[in-house]
């Protein structure tokens, strides 16, 4: 029977262009989890999150073709955070100025200046805890 | 008038935890006398499943399990030890099996969508005891280290219209995705007709990769009741409502409140042309939102000459983006429905087993906004297999047929 099993079909990383980037997501570089449902900042400390992107059949982009590409977070409210992003590792670090128990969200922005392609993933909910 | 005693009456009609199907589908056999009784029932579907599309993918792996009881009387009443195990951590590889509209499952530190995910290799472990208060009342006590509190229908696994289909329903985390929770307490009373139940139980769900339940931050930190009626022979009706704590590992949830309805028909073996079904209608209440995620599922099987077996399911379900791992590309909740028949076929039998030769087609409903994600508003999944199920009592065959 277990030499009857088979992978399933690999998701594997693709290289492609924005265009074709349909879906992110939010992963906690400290802990490695999955922060796209729900991001927990913790006064005064700053959080570092990766930013995966996916094609819509689910592959996982390794690299975008049309790079290099503008990256920029926004918060609501937008008292509610600051973020230092790193365009190359599409990393931002989040560092939280609201007071604590408020909820918020926030969203991804990406902009290919070599594709003119513009793309917005969000809102994602974060809360100060 | 019944003349079985109360207390195997009760335990004849149970799925594997304490939920009860109709008497014509009962998992034991119902003693009159009361000597210790042995009930074993399996299936090994050798699967081929594809999903087609822009999310196409395919396996051939193996959904399995195997279901032993044991019950005989112990001082004044009758005791029951059940287990449930699967080899599918082995058979079924990560992330499992493809099946499109699935809640989405972590792997290799992202989230998956589509896929059936193997169970562990221990769904059930578990003890009952049942007292008798008079000829027409008994009372029970079910604990378990894995096992299925009393929170939503009789696990698909165990439903008899389900019982020549191998995959899994888009419900099943609205509905019965808690029948293999790592620690459960049930406090249970009935007559011959009615049944009522409250567990406390453990809501955490199993880790990626994990082969056996975790018990490491156990705790009985979610509860359940359900009422069900079993008016006749053929027939069960169920009730339940519960809250299941936040979740993590393999089925990332808020804590959720879980309410629906059921009802069960299953025809007895004899006959030429058997019929089962299955309706069920719940819903999700996140206590984040507190906005209703329904679900509702029609299944129904036919057994012809018991050597051919027709079957269907069609469901709608009200999906998150977040069960789709698509929070931020597409609306929050998004109405998704699937109509699948299939038929399975005897190739082979014996005295205990036989052997079925099936397959299953499939045709999901989604909305606009899944269509770049799938490719269509119709995608489509599929699944042929080779089944060998084997068993003491008929609840391991398509209802009707023996083996």
């Amino acid at each position: 029977m277990v030499a009857l099993a088979c992978k399933a079909t690999a998701p594997g990383p693709v290289d492609a262009p924005l265009a074709q980037v349909a879906s992110v997501q939010l992963i906690d570089a400290a802990t490695g989890n999955n922060v796209t449902s729900h991001l927990a900042l913790y006064p005064p400390y700053s959080s570092q999150v990766y930013v995966h992107l996916f094609e819509a059949g689910g592959q996982q982009i390794a690299a975008l073709t049309d790079a290099p590409v503008a990256f920029g977070v926004t918060f609501s409210p937008s008292s509610l955070a600051t973020a230092i992003t790193d365009s190359v590792l599409l990393s931002v670090v989040v560092t939280p100025t609201a007071a604590s128990n408020t909820p918020g969200t926030w969203s991804i922005h990406l902009h290919s200046a070599a594709s003119m392609t513009d793309k917005v993933f969000g809102p994602f909910n974060v809360l100060i805890h | 008038m019944d003349s079985v005693p109360i207390t195997a009456r009760t335990l004849a009609r149970r799925a594997g935890g304490t939920a009860w199907l109709p008497d014509a589908a009962g998992m034991q056999p119902p003693v009159e006398t009361g000597g210790w009784v042995g009930a074993v029932h399996g299936s090994v579907f050798v699967q081929y499943a594809a999903t087609a599309g822009t999310r196409a993918a395919e396996q051939v792996g193996s959904v399995n399990w195997i279901d032993g009881t044991l019950t005989g009387p112990v001082g004044p009443g009758r005791l029951s030890l059940g287990l449930m195990a699967s080899a599918e951590p082995w058979t079924l590889p990560a992330p499992g099996a493809p099946e499109l509209l699935q809640v989405a499952v972590p792997d290799q530190g992202v989230l998956i969508a589509d896929r059936q995910p193997p169970h562990l290799a221990l769904m059930n472990l578990s003890t009952a005891y049942l007292a008798p208060l008079g000829p027409n009342l008994v009372a029970g006590v079910f604990l378990a280290a894995v096992g299925d509190p009393a929170l939503g229908p009789p696990v698909y696994l165990h439903r008899p219209a389900a019982s020549a289909d191998p995959t899994l329903p888009l419900g099943h985390h609205t509905e019965d995705a808690t029948h293999a929770s790592a620690g459960v307490a049930t406090l249970e009373l009935a007559t011959r007709r009615v049944h009522l139940e409250g567990s406390v139980f453990n809501g955490a769900h199993a880790n990626p990769g994990d082969v056996l339940p975790d018990y490491s931050s156990a705790s009985l930190d979610s509860w359940g009741i359900r009422a069900t009626i079993n008016p006749a022979m053929r027939s069960s009706f169920a009730a339940w409502y519960g809250y299941v704590a936040a979740g993590t590992g393999l089925h990332v949830h808020d804590a959720q409140h879980r309410a629906g309805i059921s009802w069960l028909y299953a025809e007895p073996m004899q006959g030429a042309r058997v019929w089962a079904a299955s309706v069920i209608a719940g819903a999700n209440i996140p206590t984040a939102t507190g906005r209703l995620l329904p679900a509702a599922l029609i299944e129904a099987s036919c057994t012809l000459g018991q050597a051919t077996t027709l079957f269907s399911r069609v469901e709608y379900v009200r999906r998150t983006a977040a069960e789709l791992a698509l929070i931020g590309s597409v609306p929050s909740e998004l109405n998704v429905g699937a109509a699948g028949v299939g038929a399975s076929r005897r190739v082979k039998r014996g005295a205990f087993w036989s052997v079925w030769l099936g397959g299953r087609g499939t045709i999901d409903v989604v909305p606009a906004a899944l269509e770049p994600f799938y490719g269509s508003r119709r995608p489509l999944n599929a699944v042929v297999y080779l089944a060998v199920r084997a068993g003491n009592h008929h609840s391991s065959m398509p209802v009707g047929t023996a083996p």
